[in-house]
């Protein structure tokens, strides 16, 4: 292996990794908010208990967000510092915005509903969680105008070597960005409410003591799954429509498009050769591309075949087609994941509502932990088709992956850390998963906050 | 003054708020596992950080935000000819990271211990590895970059020390070299840390790296009106909610 091919897999492993904790952040920070705000308007003590259980496993988790976020704020330097600098014109600013609106708010004011349960007035305390719900929203709207820039540049030139930017608002505004954003944080709630919902039904099918707190969890946790699915299927319309627009060549590659069709059909199940050139075996339903990717059911769509013998004239020789299996398959799963987490949610409120005796049985225990994984498995398919899919290209039509590494590395370097932060975050996650488990199979707390501040009390660390 | 010249000092302000905030973070780290003899004493050390730590550490992901966004060739050129090192760094900040935060999450000597370990030897490796990466960057030169770790490391353990004197009471305090005069004690140790930081990027301008200058590394002059904008909306509002988080946790910390 090269050094690009080491540092392409060190994004990929790191990024899907980051993505992995990120979203659960996002979602349960919010949750988290929502649930110690319903305690402070009905005084019903399951709802602090709720809180203070899903808040511990917000920690835990959150931890491994930041420290992961760090390894990305300096990877774009030290594995891509050709692109950094055809780049940096564009593409610092929304890094440093991020760390300056959002990652400060985020951790002082996480320290501060931490540290602050006695310490803090009841509305400020509750202020400060809300703060950090909203810093990580910025946070993610920052990052994606920077990753939507790199789909479908903006508010730019290209002046000598690299690029410059000449209007800020066009890149914070970029249609991409806007629908990009609200993809994501409905995937992130997503996320958030199946790791509420899925604890809860976890403790119901073991007859935890707790039932009445959990059943309001394992409610609230699928009508935010199901509400969010609503909002990740309307958005992700909406992508989908944008793509054909500015990235056709990915929404070929996604739909295995050898060539050109008026109308075109939406593959369910396409078969191609090994080298993905040439389509072997498909079940299609016909028109129903055309219409998903314009709004027209007759409108036509281009095929790999064409656009890359457009892009061959356009850009010079070259393959100008991404992984074809890869962007097909993330594809499909990323919605298959997405729509089984959303059914599984229903079936959930069904059965809590209606058959409460069969909560209990066997298998929802064993379901319910399933149902947390699948919208994390729904993420990373995400988003591996939406970076696979624009290949070759790292900002489209402007700069190639290819040319992006970073000169004077080697590949003893690059192998060297990706070794190191494959072996490290395999370590993390196994400490991870078993902190959330030790600590989400306890019985939420049942003491009540302190009410007056006692100098001498014994500090323990209060997380 | 010109927006590169601008820009050079509040990258310049942002790495000094670092080392003089994540400072005695670092310090206080490597100091609770020394000085702390039972798991609770240790949880009292660290516990003085506990609320800050984390924010403290956004210094530096700023300071690295800013240089890329400012300055973009000397963030692809620092970055990527320190490669090692800088990874180094990173699994100190993660792994001190984690061990922080994941410490109290399980009720078990052992697994604290390891933690404390974890805490103590990430806060140790952070400021020696940057020190020498900012100082070999500088000057281009091994020694003096080694040099600059060690001395870093060590005015991070003075400082922490100031720290805890300041935020501790009675026996925890009593074991931390202390001096009559704790805030003072604390402003003479960050002013150390400051002056030395500001000092090692003054001296070497308007030279970013050997063979790099500032003038040449720079972002476009819109993309740095729009950068300095940014600024001096974020930063006052930072420093003030910042601030008032350090006087919520203004009591002293006490075992007993």
């Amino acid at each position: 292996m090269d050094v690009l091919e080491l540092a392409r897999w060190q994004f990929a492993v790191t990024t899907v990794y980051h993505f992995w904790s990120v979203p659960i952040s996002i979602g349960l920070s919010a949750i988290v908010a929502g649930l110690q705000t319903t305690w402070l308007i009905t005084i019903k003590d399951d709802y602090l208990r709720l809180t203070k259980f899903f808040g511990k496993l917000l920690v835990i988790n959150f931890a491994l967000g930041v420290v992961t976020g760090l390894v990305q704020e300096f990877q774009f330097g030290l594995n891509w510092s050709a692109y950094s600098r055809f780049v940096g014109d564009v593409f610092g600013i929304p890094l440093a915005l991020e760390g300056l609106l959002a990652f400060f708010l985020e951790s002082t004011f996480l320290g501060l509903w931490i540290f602050g349960w006695d310490r803090l007035p009841k509305a400020i305390h509750l202020a400060a969680i809300w703060i950090v719900a909203i810093g990580t929203q910025l946070s993610a709207y920052v990052i994606l105008a920077a990753n939507s820039w790199m789909q479908h540049p903006v508010g730019y030139v290209i002046e000598g070597d690299r690029v410059r930017l000449t209007d800020f608002v066009a890149v914070l505004t970029n249609d991409t960005a806007i629908s990009a954003a609200l993809h994501t944080a409905a995937a992130c709630f997503v996320t958030g409410g199946a790791l509420v919902a899925g604890i809860s039904f976890w403790h119901l099918a073991r007859k935890s003591k707790d039932e009445n707190a959990f059943r309001k969890g394992a409610l609230i946790g699928s009508t935010v799954v199901l509400v969010a699915a609503l909002g990740v299927i309307g958005t992700g319309d909406q992508q989908m429509k944008l793509v054909a627009a500015q990235q056709p060549m990915k929404l070929a590659a996604a739909e295995a498009l050898f060539h050109t069709e008026r109308p075109a059909a939406f593959s369910l199940v396409t078969i191609g050769n090994l080298d993905g050139t040439r389509e072997l075996w498909s079940v299609k339903a016909s028109h129903i591309l055309s219409f998903l990717a314009t709004g027209d059911w007759n409108a036509e769509i281009q095929g790999i075949t064409e656009l890359q013998a457009q892009y061959e004239r356009q850009y010079g020789p070259g393959s100008y087609a991404p992984n074809i299996p890869l962007t097909f398959w993330s594809f499909r799963l990323m919605i298959g994941f997405g729509v089984l987490a959303a059914l599984l949610a229903a079936v959930g409120i069904a059965i809590t509502l209606r058959r409460r005796r069969w909560l209990t049985n066997k298998w929802v225990a064993r379901v319910a932990l399933t149902l947390p994984i699948l919208p994390l498995l729904a993420n990373s398919t995400g988003w591996i088709f939406r970076e696979t899919g624009r290949q070759p290209w790292l900002a489209f039509g402007l700069f190639k992956t290819q040319d992006g590494v970073s000169p004077g590395t080697t590949v003893a370097e690059v192998a060297l850390s990706l070794a190191v932060f494959t072996l490290l975050y395999g370590a993390l996650a196994i400490i991870e998963i078993s902190l959330l488990k030790r600590n989400a199979q306890q019985l939420p707390p049942t003491e009540k906050p302190k009410q007056d501040d006692d100098l001498e009390r014994p500090m323990t660390f209060a997380y | 003054m010109d927006l590169t010249t601008l820009w050079f000092g509040i990258v310049v302000f942002f790495w000094t708020g670092f080392f003089v905030l994540e400072g005695f973070d670092f310090g206080v780290g490597v100091l609770a596992r020394l000085l702390g003899r039972t798991d609770r004493e240790r949880a009292a050390y660290l516990e003085t950080i506990g609320p800050h730590w984390d924010g403290n550490e956004v210094w530096l992901v700023v300071a690295i935000g800013a240089m890329f966004a400012a300055f973009p060739a000397w963030y692809a050129e620092l970055l990527s000819t320190s490669y090692l090192p800088v990874v180094l760094a990173l699994v100190g900040l993660i792994v001190r990271g984690v061990a922080l935060e994941w410490r109290g999450k399980r009720d078990d000597a052992l697994w604290r211990r390891r933690c404390d370990l974890g805490i103590a030897l990430g806060s140790a490796m952070v400021p020696l590895v940057l020190g020498a990466v900012l100082v070999g960057g500088a000057t281009g030169n091994f020694a003096y970059a080694i040099a600059g770790g060690v001395v870093l490391l060590a005015l991070c353990l003075v400082h922490g020390a100031a720290f805890l004197a300041l935020r501790t009471s009675g026996e925890l305090r009593a074991r931390v070299p202390h001096t009559s005069r704790d805030a003072l004690f604390f402003a003479a140790t960050s002013v150390v840390i400051a002056g030395t930081i500001v000092a090692l990027f003054v001296t070497s301008f308007p030279r970013a790296m050997p063979g790099l200058a500032y003038g040449d590394a720079a972002a476009s002059p819109y993309a740095l009106k729009i950068l300095t904008w940014i600024g001096a909306a974020c930063v006052p509002l930072v420093l003030a909610y910042q601030g008032w988080s350090y006087w919520v946790f203004r009591r002293r910390v006490a075992t007993s």
